[in-house]
């Protein structure tokens, strides 16, 4: 009797439980696919209708008047040089950089390392801020080279070669990350059995190892490539009047209620990176070249037997030593330094504190810190609730409204930041009911949800693979011993993608806690985020701003160091290419 | 052709050989045979020139080769994997030599066509060797090695890829290989059955030096040591001397499976005992008895049709004194 009438109370709260979880996956998906439409579609659909459509009907008008305009045509143009001399030259130093750390023996590789390891750590404003404090107008390293050419130009840290400068030295991190995570997977007999066919090391490299890892090459240029056409903080700080790119024409165009012709240029960036989005699946498809080997042998790095070619590989890998580790060492030795030695001195006077404790305590210098994470942390905890939804979706169930929900969560990959900028701005400059009446513009969740925007692609990309790579019998072994579908999410999924969760996370909140483009596209005077703060001291001839821009650039790369440290541990450089 | 001199060979600060002297005639099919870890990668390394020794003299058709680069030695390499570039095609891999020492172009194209269909892929001359099976891709590994007609092979455990049937049939080719083309050849394995298969003559290794060399059949009924009477064929270790040797004999006794025999063998020589019968296995041609005796382990060969005893049972067997390898020193 009893036992009866427990097994019926039992299968009512089991009805009950399910009717609970079923409501609350259907509000799930609900809220996701509002996400997408409000935050991905009607923005993207906006910058369309606001570049082609003029009172209702399709026009051109937009693009005769960028072609009629001197400063876009000159941006234009600007940009596209830029970005093909970037190419180049990243290129130089980054294949020289890999050749030296894994192909040949060199004095002190692991000192080298770390310093080409620093773009990971010193980018975006951070970086371009201490370049500007090294080498500008007063900068220690012009102090030096003034002290020993007298009659140098003070000012030669501006417009095109500065811009140059950066974009050669920073934007390596794919080759140190990327390239040489390929030549590790080469199977070093492969060298071997070319020089025991009568090739010298040097042709070994070329024939074997060279093509082996040239569609890595190629996916690493397409994403210098498009670094530096999106480029946007080293042309803004060090470009100088002189020298503009597209993002700050588009920037510009829109401050003077020019929506239509910066929502044209931004969707010609945007047109750009769908063809090197496109680019990089069909590299990736084509496969690597590791087929068939089951037991690759690592790579060995060779000794140059040559002298000449020994003294000029070691002169110029620490030539690269010295420029790399300057500007991080000088912006970390200068923030502890007094404000009466910074802009003066070649190195500090002495050192102190003084600078953390002005910025961590005064209320007006510590808000963008606090600023930026707290924005930061909305979106990453938002998108990753989101995009382990999606992705769960995804990996369990079949329909043809999950082949769109993958393709929605392909859209952001090929939104430059200053189209999501746009876009956000153009379709929420006004009460919109699909917010609820809502302007976006000009509140405060405008950031955070572009910030959300900006970490889709990367999220989506490696929660997605790892919850793909999960072996599906764990989770039937769960279900075989009694569990639902909640609770095997809770306790078996969940913990297994913990770490890459946690990582994943914290990639995303590296990215966004010194920000810049969108920042600078979008917020307002009430929640200025750090990269914008830290811009507007890189500018500041001010010896106490000076100073506490350096404390935010040291503090963004200690953190950044430790995450990439975690990353690392965890094995980035064997991530997917286009999760980047 | 090859001789080795005194070679010393370390990796950072561990010594992997120690003065290691060798000398493998012209023609020759010589293996290093040893367990993995022992150093046979490393000493053929050394003779390829891959790896330095810090000691001693690789002396190759009577020059001095120590101090010469891998890629001016001339010598054919086939590798674990086989090495082939994974870019190229089968053709461009065999016609790799040949284009680096710059080749006329009608001249690597005979070569290689006429290298392709002997090995049997000329059909696949444009495939990448991904799609080629192990077997063709160790046929092409091997005519690339010696398409610029290099006298010295040396193969690294070239058959530990394949699978066991593969295995027999590779193994033969490369025995006619090297007889049709005289070829020195230096082979490395850790299988014995290959070794004693293969080869002219053996070298057993064990943790960087050599323990013996000479011909499989030297090596099988007179093994120097007791790692190398039980590294070479099967053997079981005779806990008790008794009988079997001197009394005043102080080492330890080894007795292959075959020397093993069912019953009571009158005569000289002969000695006779009863062990338990642990377990019984059925080999096909023969059937392999596992015999306990006090606390040692004994193998031995009954013919197929072996079958009236039940575990447990008392077998009588016997050996002849002179077929049990004794090696004098501390038994512990
Ligand atoms: N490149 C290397 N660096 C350091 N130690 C090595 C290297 N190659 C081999 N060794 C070590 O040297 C010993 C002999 O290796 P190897 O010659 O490859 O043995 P085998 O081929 O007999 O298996 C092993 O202990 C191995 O760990
Ligand atoms: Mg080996």
């Amino acid at each position: 009797m009893t036992d009866a009438v427990l097994a019926v109370g039992r299968v009512g709260s089991i009805r009950g439980t399910r009717m609970i979880r079923t409501t609350l996956f259907w509000a799930a998906v609900l809220v996701l696919a509002w996400a997408i439409v409000a935050f991905l579609y009607a923005p993207l659909a906006s910058v369309l209708g606001k570049a082609f459509l003029a009172e209702g009907r399709v026009t051109t008008e937009t693009i005769a008047r960028l072609a009629d305009s001197r400063n876009v045509r000159q941006a234009l143009w600007n940009t596209v040089w830029m970005t093909a001399a970037t190419l180049i030259t990243v290129n130089l130093v980054g294949l020289f950089q890999v050749v030296v750390l894994e192909f040949v023996n060199v004095r002190g590789s692991g000192f080298l390392k770390i310093a080409f390891a620093t773009p990971l750590v010193f980018s975006s404003v951070t970086a371009i801020t201490g370049y500007n404090f090294v080498y500008g107008d007063h900068g220690a390293v012009t102090e030096l080279l003034t002290w020993i050419f007298p009659e140098m130009e003070r000012r030669w840290f501006r417009g095109w070669p500065a811009v140059l400068i950066a974009h050669s030295f920073l934007m390596t991190h794919y080759h140190f990350l990327f390239l040489r995570a390929a030549v590790r997977r080469v199977d070093y007999s492969t060298v071997e059995a070319a020089r025991s066919l009568g090739a010298s090391p040097f042709t070994a490299l070329v024939r074997v190892v060279f093509p082996v890892v040239l569609p890595t090459v190629f996916a690493i240029s397409l994403l210098v490539l498009l670094s530096a056409l999106t480029s946007f903080a080293a042309p803004a700080i060090v470009g100088g009047r002189e020298f503009r790119m597209l993002n700050q024409m588009i920037l510009g165009l829109n401050s003077i209620r020019r929506a239509d012709m910066a929502a044209m240029l931004a969707l010609m960036l945007g047109a750009v990176s769908l063809i090197v989005f496109l680019a990089l699946r069909w590299i990736e498809s084509r496969g690597r070249y590791t087929g068939g080997v089951k037991t690759p042998v690592p790579m060995q790095r060779l000794d140059i037997r040559n002298r000449f070619a020994n003294t000029a590989v070691h002169a110029v890998a620490w030539a690269l030593f010295v420029i790399y580790a300057t500007p991080v060492v000088l912006t970390i030795l200068f923030s502890f330094a007094p404000s009466a030695s910074i802009a003066m001195d070649v190195l500090p006077s002495r050192l102190t504190l003084s600078n953390y404790v002005t910025v961590l305590t005064e209320s007006q210098t510590v808000e963008p810190l606090i600023n930026s994470a707290v924005m930061s942390l909305l979106a990453v905890g938002v998108v990753l609730a989101l995009s382990l939804f999606a992705s769960h979706l995804i990996a369990r169930y079949r329909h043809v409204s999950l082949a769109v929900l993958e393709f929605s969560l392909f859209i952001p990959w090929v939104l430059p930041s200053s189209l999501v900028a746009i876009g956000l701005i153009i379709a929420y400059d006004a009460s919109a009911p699909i917010l609820f009446g809502n302007v976006l513009l000009g509140s405060y969740a405008i950031l955070p949800i572009a910030y959300g925007i900006l970490i889709v692609p990367m999220m989506v990309r490696l929660i997605g693979a790892s919850m793909t790579g999960l072996d599906p019998t764990l989770d039937e072994a769960a279900r075989a011993l009694g569990a639902g579908p909640l609770e095997r999410f809770v306790r078996v999924t969940l913990p297994l993608l913990a770490p890459v969760l946690i990582l994943v996370s914290a990639l995303a909140f590296n990215d966004l806690i010194n920000e810049y483009t969108v920042s600078a596209f979008l917020y307002n005077p009430n929640n200025r985020p750090l990269g914008v703060a830290i811009a507007s001291m890189a500018a500041s001839s001010n010896p106490e701003q000076l100073a506490q821009g350096l404390v935010y650039a040291t503090l963004v790369m200690g953190f950044s160091f430790i995450i990439i440290l975690v990353a690392d541990r965890l094995g980035l450089g064997r991530a997917p290419l286009s999760a980047v | 052709m090859i001789t080795l001199e005194n070679i010393d060979i370390a990796y950072g600060s561990t010594p992997v050989l120690s003065d290691l002297s060798l000398h493998v005639p012209e023609g020759e099919f010589f293996t290093l045979l040893g367990p993995s870890g022992c150093g046979k990668s490393t000493l053929l390394r050394a003779i390829s020139g891959f790896v330095r020794p810090s000691r001693g003299r690789v002396i190759i058709d009577g020059r001095d080769m120590t101090a010469l680069a891998p890629e001016d030695r001339g010598i054919g390499v086939v590798f674990q994997n086989y090495a082939l570039f994974p870019h190229l095609s089968v053709y461009d891999n065999v016609a790799f030599g040949l284009r680096v020492a710059r080749t006329r172009k009608k001249e690597i194209e005979e070569r290689v066509s006429e290298a392709l269909e002997r090995i049997g892929v000329a059909d696949h001359a444009r495939k990448k060797p991904a799609e080629l099976s192990g077997g063709q891709q160790q046929r092409v590994a091997i005519a690339r090695a010696l398409i610029l007609g290099a006298k010295i092979l040396l193969l690294d455990e070239p058959l530990s890829n394949l699978d066991a049937k593969l295995r027999e049939a590779m193994r033969d080719e490369i025995r006619d290989i090297q007889q049709r083309l005289r070829l020195t050849t230096v082979y490395v394995t850790h299988d014995q059955a290959e070794a004693l298969a293969l080869s002219d003559r053996v070298a057993v290794m064990e943790a960087g030096h050599l323990c013996q060399v000479g011909p499989p059949r030297a090596l099988y009924t007179q093994p120097a040591t007791p790692f190398v009477c039980a590294f070479v064929g099967e053997s079981s270790r005779l806990a008790d001397t008794d009988g079997i040797a001197p009394a005043s004999f102080q080492g330890v006794a080894f007795v292959r499976p075959e020397d093993v025999h069912l019953g009571e063998k009158p005569g000289e020589g002969w000695v006779t005992f009863d062990a338990v019968l642990d377990r019984a296995v059925f080999q096909g041609a023969r059937v392999r008895l596992l015999l306990r005796r006090g606390d040692s382990l004994l193998l031995a060969d009954a013919p197929g049709y072996f079958d009236d005893r039940a575990p447990g049972e008392t077998v009588t067997v016997s050996i002849h004194a002179d077929k049990v390898h004794r090696y004098p020193g501390d038994p512990a």
